[in-house]
């Protein structure tokens, strides 16, 4: 079983969300954050054949997510180089506010950029109930990552991507098999 | 003779490093070999596998149907002859370095080099890299990938696709 496509790259993360929270104009909470990630990795996954940013995705409670991503969010407003400053808390929730300075989007390629602003738009259109229901397997349309959480028996444990490539397959009609073997090596 | 290290960076081009990708084949580290550093922290990587195995081969089939053919997306390669490994308990065997399958990792979750690649051998795999982005140039590398990607290539003799 595949469950990494390549080691979470935090450098990748962070100018990712900071270049998000700036053409958004908005700022970004961990949830989001983590949200965003996994769901621009599976897009260029299933599109190209390669993550963005990486790590393996794990089926917790608010659905599927990077620890190593997780961990960074949560670990922006107390590292001084990170992009973003703490904005507002809310409960456990932080929204981080992108610092001024030129973003770093050059580092990702034509593809990447449209994978992670599809994703973005994605996430920041759906209120929290309509999230959870889409990374959770229970929207109608394009909630294949949703849908390998559900498939993916017991909580915490890594998510496979062949998971990911079957309710991917199931949904579109794409050749699981051909997906697999560009990816899951 | 092996190429010179641009830097004093212990993870050059030239360098072989195994990388443990959770679930990939077993959880095999496999052979990677540094192809730019993009930036202090960043590294652009080419993975290779043994050539003999059934998944690989599939992978191949699969590129090839699609139009990526052999000398795109991987290029075959005997690591015994061209892979210097630092330990003797490394042999080497045929592999295929599959560009199609390029990885960015930070510098910092690196372990040691285990081997060094011949300057030869890089320059096929460069090259390959360089006709995979002719092919598909909005996923395969940025522009600053590009610009380095080129560069090491003039330094190894490389030939550059037309328009690159």
């Amino acid at each position: 079983m595949t469950y990494e496509l390549q080691p979470f790259n935090q450098a990748r993360f962070d100018a990712c969300m900071a270049w998000v929270a700036r053409q958004f104009d908005r700022t970004l909470s961990q949830y989001e954050a983590v949200k965003i990630h996994a769901l621009a990795d599976a897009l260029h996954v299933v599109r190209f054949h390669n993550p963005i940013i990486g790590g393996a995705l794990r089926k917790l409670k608010h659905g599927p997510v990077a620890l190593d991503a997780l961990n960074r969010a949560k670990g922006w407003q107390d590292d001084k180089d990170a992009p973003f400053d703490l904005s507002a808390k809310r409960g456990n929730a932080m929204y981080f506010a992108p610092k001024s300075g030129p973003t770093r989007e050059a580092m990702f390629t034509p593809s990447e950029r449209q994978a992670i602003l599809d994703a973005a738009r994605t996430v920041f259109a759906m209120t929290f109930d309509e999230s959870q229901k889409f990374f959770h397997g229970e929207a109608d349309k394009d909630d294949f990552l949703g849908k390998a959480w559900r498939k993916t028996q017991r909580n915490k444990v890594l998510i496979s991507w062949d998971a990911i490539l079957n309710a991917y397959s199931a949904q579109t009609g794409q050749d699981a098999a051909e997906l697999k073997a560009l990816i899951c090596i | 003779m092996y190429l010179s290290p641009t830097s004093e960076d212990d993870s050059l081009p030239a360098h072989i490093h195994q990388i443990a990708i959770a679930g990939e084949d077993d959880d095999f580290g496999h052979l990677h070999v540094v192809i730019v550093e993009i930036d202090s922290n960043q590294r652009l990587f080419i993975p290779a596998y043994d050539a003999a195995k059934a998944k690989v081969t599939q992978l191949c089939e699969t590129l090839h149907k699609g139009g990526i053919y052999e000398g795109v997306g991987w290029v075959e390669i005997d690591n015994a002859k061209e892979v210097t490994f630092y330990d003797p308990k490394w042999t080497g065997k045929l592999a295929r370095w599959v560009a199609y399958k390029r990885r960015r990792i930070e510098k910092r979750t690196l372990g040691k080099p285990i081997g060094e690649i011949s300057d030869r051998a890089l320059g096929e795999i460069i090259e390959c890299l360089l006709r995979l982005h002719a092919q598909r140039p909005a996923s395969t590398l940025t522009d600053d990938e590009l610009k380095k990607v080129k560069k090491l290539a003039a330094q190894l003799g490389v030939n550059v696709p037309a328009g690159l």
